[in-house]
């Protein structure tokens, strides 16, 4: 087990080098999966928006509670609703930094129906739009929700919609898909606020290290454990349904690939190759799954076919060969190589096996990831520093987008418009968010611990 | 002699050639004188002699054998040659002295020979002269006898006729003095009547004048009235010409300030265009606005849109509009207009 481990750690250095990942420690061989206890909320914090953002105003949801459920739904710290919702969405869209809702104090009245609006007193706040809605309470935990998106230049309704039977679970959930709907009428652009993300959290509780693998809303809230170990978790990946995770999983003392179901309910080890198995990729289309092996001696990218678990070596180099990214058709992986001596990206083709380099942009470039359009290529880019880089495959223009510190795993919003990725702040690691035109920047935290390892998931209901 | 020379200088230059060519046949020495005396001197062997001796046949040459030679004779014998060809020599100097001198002597001949012939042309050309002006005096001398003899009929002729006139002249001043006296006479008559008749043109003359100074007068009242007519014309034509102008001017103010109002309605909606969209900057669409007259929009049209002009991107221009209500009011009231058109380019 010890010459195993030892092998182990040498090639997981070389990978290490190149990434500048936090090295984990593998000391410890001891794995247990253990019930959720504490959960570990991440914090946002918007550092940077729009310096033209747009006013706009969200009216508190009316709540209509049923006379015979009222009682029983007061459990929640905003008077009567269950859920703030005009909060979330006001979150959302000021999240995205291209919105300034206007707090409550600045609202002058909050109209419940387009006949009670007074236009005038709107539209001398300077507002384009308002938002107002309703909660009426169905009764066993039910609820009904509807919104009202006005437009108060042209004094009309831009978007109403109703939504019935949700549980006080989901609340959230719609929330974010009005904040969706908001955010593609104004900007033309699908939300991508009703998304989840994944990560690792490290805590260190009496000396020993905790690691888990949650899935959590886009804003952060609701995070649940998907996994936890003593061992590191590492490169988690969604399918494209968004129904299930691939992972690297040290739990057995050594990395290999995990499948796993974000119910629980399915689990699966695909890849327990000798030496690295890491890195895993899905493919667009959800039956393969690219990934880091270090079976034949030096680290190449295979792809496997998850139906039959069949292996097609893509890269045979005696350099390191990691971090496989699909391209949007599918028919290629960018990956990141140091066949040239300093970490490159590079694209093979599947069918053809051909291989091109793909950036030039200073010495150091690793950890490629595709937006959803396949127009972009972000990167870890090593100059004075590791930020994130954004390379345009159309026009070949390259962009440096952070100024944080030690940024790595950057990952596209399913909508192409921001990348999360993980940096360095205080000496932890936090996750932060970009635009991709890097003119908003937010921090994701956590309170007592530190946060790495991000994927962006899909549309929940593509 | 010479006058034979000069007439065959042929025959007597061959008749000397021949001369001479006997005479070099006579004085000639016929024995060999390219015949001299062979001496052969053995020295000291050098790499060419030795090479000679290599290269020919060993020839046996005699020894030298002495004998004694007259001194004398010899000398006797070289001067007598040397004698000989002096002798040849000066002939030689001679003859051709003597050619020269011939050849100089025929030259002076042939000078002197010019020179005669040119004096007794110019003594016969100063003959022929002579005879000329002998001749000439002579029709001088009978040409002025002729003319004598005219003067003198001539002046004849002038004092018979001076005589004449003298007696026709006194006749005259007597007859002038007749004349004259008749003529004042008649001064005298012709002036009376001219004074009569000056004061009756003068009386016409007067009469004249008032006539003219009347019509006159009438003419000019008449100018300054038509004058007056024609300038009221001009004025008029000139009030209507400023006014016309006036109008233009007018014109083209509110059509610039129709220019500026629109371009402070277009203005006005640029300050309000936002959008939390990315809109290409190429982006482009008319916008067509219906206003009230206190600057409400009652509504908006984007028409003729590009293809970079996005839902989006019709919207906020449709916003932006809404916006800047109420829009800009025209500087004069004449230019509202209830519907305006622009290009929108954020």
């Amino acid at each position: 087990m010890t010459i195993v481990n030892s092998k182990f750690v040498t090639f997981f250095q070389r990978i290490a080098k190149i990434r500048k990942l936090l090295l984990l420690s593998i000391t410890a061989f001891s794995m247990s999966l253990f019930a959720v206890s504490a959960m570990a909320e991440l914090t946002i914090e918007i550092s940077e928006g729009y310096d033209n953002a747009i006013p706009i105003a969200i009216v508190p949801f009316h709540y209509e509670a049923n006379n015979s459920v009222a009682s029983t739904s007061s459990q929640t710290s905003n008077s009567q609703s269950p859920e703030n919702l005009a909060y979330i969405i006001a979150a959302d869209l000021r999240r995205s930094g291209r919105f300034r809702p206007l707090s409550n104090e600045e609202l002058p009245a909050q109209p419940t129906d387009i006949d009670t609006i007074n236009f005038e007193q709107w539209r001398d706040l300077d507002l384009d739009n308002l938002l107002m809605g309703k909660i009426i309470a169905e009764g066993n935990g039910f609820y009904q929700i509807e919104m009202r998106f006005i437009d108060v230049l042209r004094k009309n309704q831009v978007i109403g919609k109703r939504w019935n039977h949700i549980p006080k679970s989901n609340l959230r959930q719609i929330a974010h898909q009005m904040s969706d709907l908001i955010y593609e009428e104004l900007t033309g652009v699908r939300g991508a606020f009703n998304t989840q993300i994944s990560y690792v959290t490290l805590r260190k509780i009496e000396g020993k290290r905790h690691y888990t693998l949650e899935v959590a809303d886009s804003d952060g809230f609701n995070p649940q454990p998907i996994l936890k170990s003593n061992q590191p978790i590492m490169s988690p990946s969604w399918s494209p349904d968004g129904k299930k995770l691939a992972y690297v999983s040290f739990e057995n003392g050594r990395s290999q690939i995990f499948i796993q179901s974000l119910d629980g309910k399915f689990r699966k080890n695909i890849a327990k190759f000798k030496g690295i198995n890491g890195a895993p990729a899905w493919s667009p289309d959800g039956t393969k799954l690219a990934m880091t092996l270090s079976k034949g001696g030096s680290a190449d990218i295979y792809v496997m076919e998850l139906e039959t678990g069949k292996l097609q070596q893509l890269t045979r180099k005696f350099s390191i060969e990691t971090e496989a990214a699909w391209a949007a058709n599918g028919e290629s992986l960018y990956f990141n190589s140091d066949r040239r001596g300093k970490p490159q990206v590079f694209q093979v083709f599947l069918d053809t096996g051909e291989i091109n380099r793909v950036t030039y942009n200073g010495n150091y470039n690793a950890n490629p990831e595709i937006s959803p359009d396949g127009r972009y290529l972000s990167v870890v880019h090593g100059e004075g520093g590791f930020h994130i880089g954004l390379l345009d495959l159309y026009t070949n223009e390259f962009r440096v987008l952070t100024d944080t510190f030690l940024d790595e795993s950057p990952t596209f919003s399913p909508n192409g418009e921001m990348i999360l990725y993980a940096m360095n702040q205080d000496g932890k690691g936090q996750l932060a968010v970009v635009a991709i035109d890097g003119k908003t920047s937010q921090t994701l935290k956590v309170k007592d611990g530190e946060v790495r390892e991000p994927a962006w998931g899909p549309y929940l209901n593509p | 002699m010479l006058s034979f020379i000069t007439r065959h200088p042929i025959a007597v230059i061959l008749a000397l050639i021949l001369h001479i060519a006997i005479g070099v046949l006579i004085t000639y020495e016929w024995h060999d004188s390219t015949k001299s005396i062979k001496i052969s001197v053995q020295g000291e062997a050098d790499n060419a002699l030795h090479q000679d001796r290599q290269d020919k046949p060993f020839v046996n040459i005699e020894p030298l054998k002495t004998f004694a030679v007259d001194s004398a004779l010899v000398k006797q014998q070289l001067e007598r040659i040397k004698s000989v060809e002096l002798a040849k020599k000066r002939e030689q100097e001679q003859l051709a002295a003597k050619t020269d001198k011939e050849r100089q002597h025929l030259k002076e001949l042939q000078l002197r020979q010019k020179e005669e012939q040119l004096k007794a042309e110019k003594a016969a050309k100063e003959t022929a002269d002579q005879i000329l002006k002998t001749e000439a005096e002579r029709k001088k001398t009978e040409e002025a006898k002729r003319l004598a003899s005219l003067e003198k009929k001539k002046a004849d002729n002038e004092r018979a006729k001076a005589e004449k006139a003298k007696k026709a002249s006194l006749l005259a001043e007597k007859e002038r003095q007749l004349a004259n006296e008749k003529m004042a006479l008649a001064q005298k008559q012709r002036q009376v009547e001219e004074e009569k008749k000056n004061a009756l043109v003068l009386e016409i003359e007067r009469k004249d004048k008032e006539n003219k100074a009347l019509a006159l007068e009438a003419e000019k009242a008449k100018a300054t009235q038509a004058e007056a007519v024609a300038a009221a014309a001009l004025q008029r034509q000139l009030d209507e010409e400023s006014a016309a102008q006036r109008a233009i001017q007018k014109r083209q103010q509110l059509l610039s300030l129709r220019q500026t109002y629109i371009s402070s309605i277009s203005a006005k909606v640029k300050d309000n265009w936002r959008t939390p969209a990315r809109i290409s900057p190429e982006a482009q669409c008319d916008l067509r606005i219906t206003q009230t007259p206190a600057g409400s929009v009652t509504s908006v049209r984007i028409v003729n849109c590009n293809s970079y002009a996005s839902k989006q991107f019709k919207d906020a221009a449709e916003k932006a509009v809404y916006r800047s209500e109420p829009l800009p009011a025209p500087p004069v009231k004449e230019l509202f207009e209830r519907v305006i058109t622009f290009e929108f380019k954020p």
